[in-house]
């Protein structure tokens, strides 16, 4: 990822990937950090939409919602999340 | 003999009691955790359902303002959607003929007051007068003229349904 993080963002990763995998329903053994939320995991549309709403409530920010395009896996998870924090 | 048993079992009757309370207290402890946890995560919920609404709800707003259509194009562009271009000027649109001078009053075009004119009646027929002449006088009367010969017969019209050609251009009578 071309985006530094932030320090938040990179000393919580482990969560967020926790997180992201609780609302994905999916096995964060599994996972990887370039795994498509769609394509790869079965996301659809609704579960980026909660799993934003999540992020938002677990960091308290407000991420806008053109956003979405980038939540496409984890890192742009983090990238998105290291944006609305300001990194 | 009597007494030792005696005060083994109150012995014994306190540490179950103490066991049961020890017991009690943290089946109740480990229970107000467990409210605890539930109620933070039904405040979680409440605070991600929230959130997911407004997210919905403004990428419904969105997609209506794009015209219906959520397509990146669309909603990128929401700004120009539906637009006319200078046409959308409401100050041109006010005015009841854009681009044409206003007059100054409001008095509307005179209409015309003359009564309609008749229509024209064919010329009455003058009466003949019936002059009577002598014969020595009398002004010759016209010769009848000859009739007419018969104009020369027309050639018979061709029949166009059987010149005519679909698929042939340069036969039909149109293309020449």
């Amino acid at each position: 990822m071309s985006t530094a993080l932030h320090p938040v963002v990179a000393e919580r990763a482990e969560d967020i990937r926790r997180l992201v995998c609780k609302v994905l329903e999916v096995d964060a053994d599994q996972v990887e950090d370039t795994d498509l939320f769609v394509e790869t995991l079965g996301a659809d549309s609704m579960k980026l939409i909660e799993l934003l709403a999540h992020l938002e409530v677990e960091f308290d920010i407000e991420v806008d919602e053109d956003e979405l395009e980038r939540l496409v896996n984890i890192e742009g998870v983090f990238a998105v999340l290291s944006a609305a924090l300001g990194g | 003999m009597a007494e030792g048993r005696a005060a083994a079992v109150i012995s014994r009757l306190g540490q179950i009691t103490r066991e049961m309370n020890d017991r009690r207290a943290l089946r109740e402890r480990n229970a107000a955790q467990h409210r605890e946890a539930a109620r933070e995560r039904l405040l979680m919920q409440g605070k991600v359902a929230e959130r997911a609404t407004q997210h919905l709800s403004e990428l419904n707003r969105r997609q209506k303002a794009a015209g219906g259509w959520a397509t990146g194009k669309a909603l990128a562009n929401k700004d120009n959607v539906m637009g006319f271009g200078p046409e959308d000027d409401d100050s041109r649109q006010k005015e009841p003929f854009p681009g044409y001078p206003v007059p100054s009053s409001s008095v509307p075009p005179p209409v015309s007051t003359a009564p309609p004119t008749a229509p024209e009646q064919p010329a009455a027929q003058q009466p003949t007068q019936t002059r009577k002449f002598s014969r020595s006088v009398a002004p010759r009367e016209p010769e009848p003229e000859a009739p007419k010969p018969p104009p020369p017969p027309r050639p018979a019209r061709r029949r166009r349904e059987e010149v005519f050609d679909d698929e042939d251009f340069s036969n039909n009578s149109w293309m020449q």
